[in-house]
């Protein structure tokens, strides 16, 4: 990152805020983040923000759970130590169906959270970096960055407030 | 933005701000607790020392001190187990499975179902860990290396597959539960005035800030959540059924019962949130939130489920007559005509024929009607696992074995005292938590630019007098659209 | 009628005096008994009752294919009388090889007089807990072996026996209540190839030995109760409370004398643990050690169970059923051999001998003779050739 300066502008309605960040990126200004109480539909998009990779973390981590199920199965009951349940072949694999499945399940939801919270950079007792104290209550705010000698502040500070913002401010990031 | 049709009804009434919604779930939390919730937690709290008394004695005197014997290895103690199990898989669908649908109305009921959820499966796990003769070796079930040679497990049996079953679904449903928090713990972080709150709530939120880098994360994992969630639903509770579907106990074994438990785990689940929902959004004044349509949506979920039910009592029978098989036709004219014959038809009573009512549109949106209704949902389904328990053991193959049952005091007890457990749990839930999902709510809040555009269409809907008045004549049926 | 015990036995609990001396009831006057005026005994009505402590509290066999008998004729006619019903059993897997020996054991009901002993001898050698009347009340016998007795009654209206409880009520039906006709069915574990119990168990506490046993592990039991409910002839036995050191139940494990007649050889169960016959496991395990001591295969007759060794009549046989001069072998091969629930797959190792009456009309009825053992067998040797 060149610049830790960024320009905010504050809306209270995210069709405004939408149509802004559309207008800024399509005008060239770099659209650091948008900060939302919810997730604004098709906000991401917008960003040029791609589809998340965390998908085929959960696939990989699905299999994973497969593998570790029926490794812990076959191991268990064939390889390791062999009794006679009932009359039933030491390697039954149709019972080990339920489990393979429900361990499956449990490694896709963990690692994929455990991977969604390590790429956020996410952890407990977090200090956070609170943009807007009313970011999570009503408030939208739009963080573009300001490129020393090349980002006009007074131009974008106009668009801006032509679309609805409420509040305009200047921030540094630590980054 | 995402296209709202203007026609649609609203999914939260009142005209609230995206401010209103923040301060009036916020409320519950940073006022100080009303009298109706210190009535409240204060009356399960001493359930729950009933629950602790009656439980500890059990373990320190034995099992013979409930009502079980040498033919019926099972009564409460298992009855109790599905039955909150079952409760358990209403959040997840509406959690899940309404996600995945696509059904906003779910938005303002799924945090306060996920939480039941997770209450109603730890109280699932005390049956399981109080029913053991030695419940001191409670974790023997599980797999894990040890110095008896390592002596596994037997992957063959179904409790073995209800360890996994249990703690995966307990383990993603706190997990779904928690991550859905995050940005509501933000909001009450960001809001708070006390060194405690902004400490425990900051420590929770773990840095959220709004970012749509994250949000974008958050709604991608939320829908494979969401995703996975739903076969776990299903799993689970046939994973259960299986406990009884793989013996060969009469009454017990037959291949019907995965689906049918999990419709009326469905069923029961959406009776208990039912239960408390009716009485939440009266208290805390959530009525625009939780609208009548949302009752009514439930209220249509519970008839259907219950119908499912019925039907699969119809056919169990029709195959046990069918089959031929002495030992099954038996069990089923047992079930009906024998001496817990009592048990059966409140049974069918509850869970076929009341739910019945819900045809009828004042029964679906009249609150304290459905109130009693989901009351005896939650009757007919305790019923209904007794019957399947306790009938068929009672009387199997032999006829020397054959005995009765009668439930002891301490027994009662500690079903009592699950209830007590789980109010626990909830009211200190509804008192540290947002118990509505504010950031879904106030997605679906319409902006002022979508009620310009309402106004718009309706006054051009107004004028020209070709058009049919179909916004006018859909008002009533609005959630579900056309 | 017996005597009341009024003196202290082994355990304080006999001294309290169990029973009362009936014998006041009758006299001996001028050469014949005299009832009830004898010593001046009156009898008045009272509104008490008292609950007789049943282990078994259904007496009919509710018309189940689980008591097979014939008459003499219809046996001497055709040895299968009474015999012919047998499952066409599929298998959905291989089975585990059974060399070695394999234990068994055939209860001929003919013999079987109903007398009790193999209970009471089983109880003294596997260190049975005595329970006591509250506890049968409450169904909780701790009995490993117990001997079903089933009634039926003749119905007059039809001229064949009844056996539903529901028939008894129905005034329609002349039952013929002055003529019972009683079997006694000693039950144990079944010691099943396809132990329905084994299957359900999560922590492994009960599996199959090589030689055919249902293995009991009291240690590795949690108490989940399982394997008894999936019993389907219900032989398992829960240990509800600790029976031993527990004046709840004062018997004999509640002071030191009574303790010496433990046997050593046999765990005592703790509180929470399952337990059930184990065919005298302890006794297979002790006549193996002594032939192998000898240095000798062991010969039919070494070991005997506990309740084998008691019967007076010799209706209890066990042995190996890979030894083909065992006599259990010989009885597995008769024609009135039969398991219960055959139609369930579960591949009891404990066979029944129908019972044959010494009466005139017939009890069987009219039955095709089944294809003798040899044609089936050639039969499934015609498939075999076919299929290779």
């Amino acid at each position: 990152m060149d610049t830790n300066k960024v320009i905010l502008g504050i809306y209270n309605d995210p069709d405004h805020i939408y149509d802004t960040t559309k207008k800024l990126i399509h005008d060239g200004y770099r659209v650091r983040d948008v900060y939302s109480p919810f997730a604004i539909h098709g906000m991401d998009r917008v960003l040029g923000i791609k589809r998340s990779r965390l998908t085929v973390a959960a696939f990989c981590f699905a299999m994973t759970g497969i593998v570790l199920a029926l490794t812990l199965q076959t191991y268990a009951s064939y390889f390791d130590w062999q009794m006679n349940v009932g009359g039933k072949p030491s390697l039954h694999i149709p019972t080990y169906i339920p489990i393979t499945f429900e361990l499956a399940i449990l490694c896709t939801a963990f690692g994929m959270v455990g991977c969604f919270f390590a790429v956020n950079k996410m952890v407990w007792g977090k200090n956070a970096d609170i943009i807007d104290i009313r970011v999570t209550d009503d408030l939208f705010v739009v963080a573009i960055d300001i490129i020393p000698n090349k980002t006009d502040v007074a131009e974008l500070s106009s668009i801006l407030k032509n679309n609805g913002a409420i509040e305009i401010r200047e921030r540094e990031f630590e980054d | 933005m995402s296209y709202e049709s203007p026609i649609r009804d609203l999914l939260v009434t009142g005209g609230k701000t995206y401010s209103d919604i923040t301060k009036d779930i916020t409320r519950p939390i940073e006022n100080k607790p009303s009298k109706a919730w210190w009535l409240g937690f204060g009356l399960s709290s001493i359930v729950l020392a009933i629950w602790i008394f009656s439980t500890t004695y059990t373990m320190l005197v034995g099992l013979g001190a409930w009502g079980l014997n040498k033919t019926v290895g099972w009564a409460f103690d298992i009855t109790n187990f599905v039955f909150w199990v079952g409760i358990g898989h209403a959040g997840t669908l509406i959690s899940a499975v309404l996600l995945l649908f696509r059904q906003k109305w779910r938005m303002s009921i799924n945090r306060s179902a996920e939480a039941m959820t997770i209450f109603a499966v730890l109280c699932a796990a005390s049956f399981i860990l109080s029913h053991m003769g030695r419940p001191w070796v409670a974790y023997w079930p599980i797999p894990l290396p040890n110095a008896f040679g390592s002596l596994w497990v037997n992957f063959n049996s179904p409790l073995v597959w209800d360890v996994f079953a249990i703690s995966t679904y307990f383990s993603v449903s706190l997990v779904f539960w928690y991550v859905g928090l995050i940005p509501d713990i933000a909001t009450v972080r960001d809001r708070a005035t006390t060194k405690a709150r902004k400490f425990w709530y900051g420590f929770f939120a773990m840095g959220w800030n709004g970012s749509t880098k994250v949000w974008h994360r958050y709604e991608v994992i939320s829908l494979i959540l969401a995703a996975i969630s739903t076969p776990l639903v299903l799993s689970v509770h046939s994973i259960v059924s299986m406990d009884f579907a793989t013996s060969l106990v009469p009454g017990w074994h037959t291949t019907i019962f995965p689906p049918y438990f999990v419709a009326g785990a469905i069923f029961s689940g959406f009776g208990m949130v039912l239960t408390l929902l009716v009485v939440a959004r009266e208290v805390l004044n959530y009525k625009d939130y939780i609208t009548s349509e949302h009752l009514d949506a439930m209220c249509r979920v519970v008839m259907l489920t219950g119908t499912l039910v019925g039907l699969a009592y119809i056919t169990e029978f029709f195959v046990a007559a069918y089959s031929g098989v002495e030992y099954e036709q038996y069990a089923f004219l047992n079930r009906a005509f024998g001496p817990y014959g009592w048990s059966y038809w409140i049974m069918m009573g509850c869970n076929l024929v009341a739910p019945q009512v819900f045809w009828s549109k004042w029964a679906r949106t009249t609150p304290w009607f459905i109130f009693i209704m989901s009351i005896i949902v939650n009757i007919g389904m305790w019923f209904e696992r007794f019957v399947i328990i306790v009938t068929s053991l009672h009387r199997d193959f032999l006829p020397s074995s054959w005995s009765m049952y009668t439930p002891t005091i301490v027994e009662f007890s500690i079903l009592l005292g699950s209830f007590g457990l789980f109010f626990f749990l909830f009211f200190l839930f509804m008192k540290f938590l947002p118990s509505i999902n504010m950031s879904e709510l106030k997605s679906i809040v319409k902006t002022k630019h979508a009620l310009e555009l309402e106004k718009h269409y309706t006054e051009l809907l107004n004028n020209n007098h070709k058009m049919p008045q179909h916004a006018h004549e859909t008002k009533g049926d609005s959630v579900h659209g056309h | 009628m017996g005597y009341g015990k009024l003196i202290g036995k082994v355990a304080s609990n006999f001294g309290k005096g169990l029973g009362k001396n009936a014998f006041s009831l009758v006299g001996f006057e001028n050469g014949t008994y005299a009832y009830n005026t004898a010593n001046g005994v009156t009898l008045t009505k009272t509104d008490d009752g008292y609950e007789l402590a049943q282990t078994q509290t259904h007496h009919t066999i509710e018309g189940r294919n689980l008591l097979r008998e014939a008459s003499l004729d219809e046996y001497i006619k055709n040895p299968s009388a009474g015999n012919n019903d047998h499952a066409h059993i599929i298998s959905l897997w291989e089975e585990h090889d059974s060399k070695g020996h394999k234990w068994g054991m055939a209860i001929d009901m003919n013999a079987c007089t109903g007398c009790g002993a193999c209970v009471v001898s089983c109880s003294a050698e596997n260190n049975v807990p005595v329970v006591g009347r509250k506890e049968i009340l409450n169904s909780r016998e701790m009995h490993w072996i117990r001997i079903d007795r089933y009634y039926s009654f003749k119905n007059l209206a039809t001229g064949k026996p009844s056996t539903k409880e529901k028939e008894y009520n129905d005034k329609n039906n002349k039952i013929d209540f002055e003529h019972v006709t009683v079997m006694h069915q000693p039950m144990m574990c079944q010691h099943c190839g396809h132990a329905p119990c084994e299957t359900v168990c999560p922590v492994l506490a009960t599996v199959h030995s090589s030689e055919g046993l249902n293995q009991m592990a009291y240690n590795r039991c949690v108490g989940t109760r399982y394997c008894a409910n999936n019993c389907p002839y219900k032989v398992r036995r829960f240990n509800w409370f600790k029976y031993r050191e527990n004046d709840q139940f004062d018997f004999h494990f509640n002071n030191d004398l009574g303790r010496m007649v433990i046997n050593p050889d046999v765990t005592v169960r703790s509180r929470g643990v399952m337990e059930k016959c184990s065919f005298c496991v302890q006794r297979i395990q002790a006549s193996k050690l002594k032939a192998k001591i000898e240095n000798r295969k062991m010969v039919d007759g070494d070991v005997k169970t506990a309740c084998q060794q008691s019967c007076p009549a010799d209706a209890l046989v066990f042995g190996d059923m890979n030894d083909p001069n065992s006599e259990i072998s010989k009885l597995f091969k008769n024609e009135r051999k039969y398991v219960l629930l055959e139609e369930y797959n579960v591949q009891p190792s404990v066979g029944y001998m129908t019972k044959i009456r010494n009466v005139n009309e017939p009890i069987a009825g009219e039955q095709k003779a089944p294809a003798k053992h040899d044609e089936k067998h050639e039969e499934h040797k015609a498939a075999e050739h076919a299929h290779s």
